[in-house]
């Protein structure tokens, strides 16, 4: 099981850590991954991850702990968000506002806003905390912080943008159980330093903002003939189709939009059984 | 405040207004524990017992002790925060009491902290301003409702282990295709009792 790159990270997410047994220093060619190897997937510029020869036995590599990070590490970041490891249509987390809110792109996009400010900001301060925070009561100090940013956005949106408010429902206080925030919390930021967390929680933010974005777009231009408010597809010719707003078409279009993906990105599902 | 009767209530959370099946929560958990029948059921039977729990518990704090002091801005961290602890609660008094239960529940229990549905439950009862005897109904009926639509898509992918699904939809794809339709089929419950 080695088709997914190696991380430079304590990233908890793929279980693609080598173990001892197999160092790499045995194997004829390093695996491949499409048409690169393995060891190219990893950003260039970090000696300790470059080779599977020099690589010790422990199972986890010490991240290198500088305080900004390389371009190399920045972009296998968001190379991971935005679609290696794409919350929604490859770890197909935190659907359930995915599925709600698509069915006006406008709501998706403040939505995608709100995800986007909550990552970053609960990225930030859990690895932030991350030295301080006691092992046991580790996930209820990530919900209590990831709790303060959504009630800080919950409150922005209902001073200055009510009817907003009133549209999004109480999925905007749902973010606090959002599998991505939470995932990322607990799988990248509570172990790795606060500037590449914040870029994490942002590239994961923009990733489902993109999926939520085709997701609501497609509803609502098939679903209403409209675009943002905007009539695109002419009454004149085109009936509307109602079943694309309403909750079944919410689950039809992501699981055709996750097969695509699938089909264009086959490491996506394979781990995974029926 | 609405005037709906609290059974009628009760019936549209699990039939026409399904947590999962209209308002798409607790997806997460619902596609990793739909795979068997079992599984299902015990995950079931912990979130409906949660939810109608917790359901009851924010309403008398919310209009008991957050309203009158004036910090319903805070619901959002006291509802998670109460069904965090109400969890632990349970794990341990179950622990205590009942071994075997313990056993077969004893996964699930930290599932459900981060189950979308419980705080939604919470959150919709906040917003329709139900009654206490209307919260009651509803908590009931969201968690029914969840352990329902959970029920009949495990029941599915079982029978469907055998089929030859295409590469692409194995996995995730076809359970929310299936779960697209079983939502159809809901659908035909709209019009018999109608909450907001």
């Amino acid at each position: 099981m080695k088709d997914i790159p190696h991380s430079p990270f304590h990233d908890r997410r793929p279980p693609t850590l080598l173990t001892s047994s197999e160092d790499g220093r045995g194997m004829a060619a390093p695996p491949t991954l499409g048409k690169h190897t393995m060891w190219e997937a990893v950003p260039p510029g970090d000696s300790w991850a470059g080779h599977g020869g020099q690589r010790k036995s422990t199972a986890l590599q010490r991240p290198r702990r500088s305080p900004v990070p390389g371009i190399g590490q920045t972009v296998w970041v968001f190379n991971q968000g935005l679609w290696a490891n794409n919350p929604i249509s490859v770890q197909v987390l935190g659907i359930c506002s995915a599925l709600a809110v698509t069915n006006r792109l406008a709501n998706a996009l403040v939505m995608a806003a709100a995800l986007l400010f909550v990552g970053v900001a609960s990225s930030l301060f859990v690895s932030l905390l991350r030295e301080a925070t006691p092992r046991r009561i580790r996930m209820i100090a990530e919900v209590m912080i990831i709790a303060t940013f959504v009630v800080v956005f919950d409150q922005l949106l209902k001073a200055f943008y009510w009817d907003m408010s009133k549209q999004l429902g109480p999925y905007v206080g749902l973010i606090i159980t959002n599998c991505i925030i939470m995932g990322r919390a607990e799988a990248f930021a509570s172990h790795n330093p606060p500037f590449i967390s914040a870029l994490d929680g942002a590239a994961n933010g923009i990733g489902y903002g993109i999926v939520l974005a085709l997701v609501a777009s497609l509803r609502e231009l098939l679903g209403s003939g409209t675009l943002l408010g905007y009539p695109v597809l002419s009454a004149d010719w085109y009936t509307p189709n109602q079943l694309l707003v309403l909750a079944p078409g919410a689950f039809l279009t992501l699981a055709f939009l996750i097969a695509l993906f699938n089909a264009v990105h086959p490491t996506g599902d394979e781990r995974r059984p029926t | 405040m609405t005037q709906t009767h609290a059974l009628v209530i009760l019936f549209a959370a699990v039939f026409t207004n399904n947590i999962l099946l209209s308002n798409f929560l607790g997806m997460c958990s619902f596609i990793a524990c739909s795979r068997q029948v079992d599984t299902a059921l015990g995950l079931g039977a912990a979130v409906a017992f949660v939810t109608a729990s917790t359901t009851i518990l924010n309403y008398t704090i919310y209009h008991w002790v957050l309203v009158p002091w004036n910090i319903d801005h805070l619901a959002l961290i006291v509802f998670i925060m109460v069904i965090a602890a109400f969890v632990q609660f349970v794990e341990m008094f179950v622990e205590r009491f009942s071994p075997t239960l313990y056993c077969a529940l004893g996964v699930f229990l930290p599932l459900i902290t981060v189950n979308c549905a419980i705080l939604g439950a919470s959150l919709f009862m906040v917003i329709r301003d139900y009654s206490f005897a209307q919260s009651v109904g509803f908590g009931l009926g969201a968690g029914l409702g969840w352990a329902l639509a959970i029920l009949l898509i495990a029941g599915l992918r079982q029978k469907m282990t055998y089929s030859r699904v295409p590469k692409p939809f194995q996995g995730v794809a076809i359970t929310m295709l299936i779960t697209g339709i079983m939502a159809m089929a809901f659908m035909g419950f709209t019009g018999m009792v109608t909450i907001e």
